[in-house]
């Protein structure tokens, strides 16, 4: 459904909105080799559109329940950034916090891409993670640590999926939801937990549901990226060791980028048709930065409604987001840094 | 099945289940969502009968399992298409109004808003 943008701000989850006429069907691909629009937007479940500058328009009833609050309050957040930020960190900032990508300005995809590091825009298992670590550290407190178990899993399981569903519920971020739920479980119920087996059963879960995610590229590069991770971290890891910590960190994450990129790779280039050869670079300073800026995003979450607060965390993340895009325009702007595939069609 | 030194049965389960979707989507017309759904049914009865009686027919009993999870792949990914289907004939009769319940936004353009929902149609009458 396409609504002229001054217009549709209003409009949220769970509203109806009622259409004179009736909907458009698909049209089919015309020629042979072209990129079939029909089947692709067919596979996200979506079969037909409508304008809503062609037709007289209406809401005629206003949605309900949590996931329309959660969905008021996505918005309300994403205003608030955009008031405080300046317009492209801001952007980046909702892409990164809230899963909202429709902000983002050309150039700040193409720094992102040309170095690989377009996963970070995508709300995925490292938001969940750092997340999962942050309210599982509450636990760890003296005060915290005498509450009742199933009441500590009720807690950060509830935070993954509110945030689940504050993020837009792309299937990167659910598959990472089930999986740490099904790992929590496992605490709870004293069971050691296997992280390959609690990847497939998300992978069966989120297809039990839709089906048709199996055929999206988003599901096919998440599970295979975090299947490398898992398989073959621990050999890359130990092909160096430094005396210094630091060091010994920083490659743990060249590590883990260089498993993610052999796992994805070729499947990748088959469909962007180019692979970036500065991604160990670029993910150090990426997840590095991240790291800071979703624990401010989060703090964000939560206090924005405080200006005193809100105002001084908005100003850490714009400047966090600042040095990350121009770091990231540098590396890109280094020659060679994205290698190019031609195709030679019949 | 096994992965190095782990043992990982929900790669098995997602494996089968994703092969009858990939089926599905390529030999649509060879799947009837009904008939899968009583395949699946019985092949699973069959499963346990033959595990609760025959204790050594692991293997068939492993072979039962993982063509219940194939007819499960294809009746999922069928049993979703078919309830989109139906519609289709409603939209090529014209009625009169669209409603339709808003589930996200999934993109924008210079002058538009995107927005994904379920779709329902009404005549005049149904207002």
């Amino acid at each position: 459904m396409y609504l002229p943008k001054a217009d549709s701000t209003k409009y949220l989850y769970g509203d109806k909105v009622l259409f004179k006429g009736s909907v458009s069907v698909l049209p089919h691909k015309r020629n042979p080799y072209e990129f079939d629009y029909k089947r692709f937007l067919n596979r996200s479940d979506i079969d037909f559109q409508i304008k809503g500058n062609s037709t007289a328009y209406k809401r005629i009833e206003e949605g309900t329940g949590m996931l329309h609050l959660i969905d008021s309050y996505r918005k309300r957040l994403s205003r608030k950034l955009d008031f405080y930020m300046g317009e492209e960190e801001a952007g980046v900032a909702k892409a990164l916090i809230l899963g909202y990508k429709d902000d983002l300005s050309p150039d700040t995809i193409d720094a992102f891409k040309n170095t690989g590091s377009m996963h970070v825009l995508a709300v995925s298992g490292l938001h969940l993670g750092i997340l999962f670590v942050f309210v599982g550290s509450l636990f760890r407190m003296k005060l915290l640590s005498r509450i009742p178990v199933f009441l500590q899993f009720a807690v950060i399981v509830g935070a993954l999926w509110f945030y689940v569903f504050l993020s837009g519920m792309s299937i990167s971020v659910l598959r990472a939801a089930i999986m740490f739920s099904v790992i929590q479980l496992g605490v709870l119920l004293n069971r050691k937990g296997n992280v390959i087996n609690s990847l497939f059963l998300s992978a069966f879960v989120v297809l039990l549901l839709f089906p048709k995610e199996l055929f999206q590229v988003g599901f096919q590069l998440s599970y295979l990226a975090v299947l490398g991770i898992v398989l073959l971290h621990k050999y890359i890891d130990n092909w160096m060791e430094f005396p210094d910590k630091t060091f010994n960190y920083l490659w743990s994450i060249v590590a883990v980028s260089i498993s993610a990129q052999l796992s994805i790779g070729i499947l990748s280039m088959y469909y962007f048709h180019s692979f970036p050869l500065l991604f160990p670079a670029s993910n150090i300073v990426v997840i590095v930065l991240s790291g800071f800026e979703l624990a401010l995003g989060f703090s964000f979450v939560f206090l924005s409604e405080i200006e005193t607060l809100a105002k001084p965390i908005a100003f850490c993340l714009d400047f966090l987001i600042a040095i990350k895009l121009r770091a990231l325009s540098a590396l890109g702007a280094v020659p060679n840094a994205l290698f190019i595939i031609c195709l030679l069609e019949k | 099945m096994k992965i190095g030194n782990y043992s990982v049965p929900f790669l098995s389960l997602f494996l089968f289940f994703a092969l009858g979707i990939v089926f599905t989507e390529y030999y649509p017309d060879t799947v009837n969502v009904w008939s899968l759904g009583v395949v699946f049914a019985i092949l699973i009865t069959v499963g346990f009968v033959l595990q609760n009686r025959f204790h050594q027919l692991k293997s068939l009993f492993k072979l039962i399992l993982s063509l219940a999870l194939f007819a499960l792949g294809c009746f999922v990914y069928s049993f979703h298409d078919n309830s989109r289907h139906e519609l289709f004939y409603d939209v090529k009769e014209k009625a009169d109004y669209s409603i339709i319940t808003l589930k996200k936004q999934v993109g924008s353009s210079n002058k538009y808003n995107k927005y994904y929902g379920d779709l329902s149609l009404v005549k005049q009458d149904g207002i």
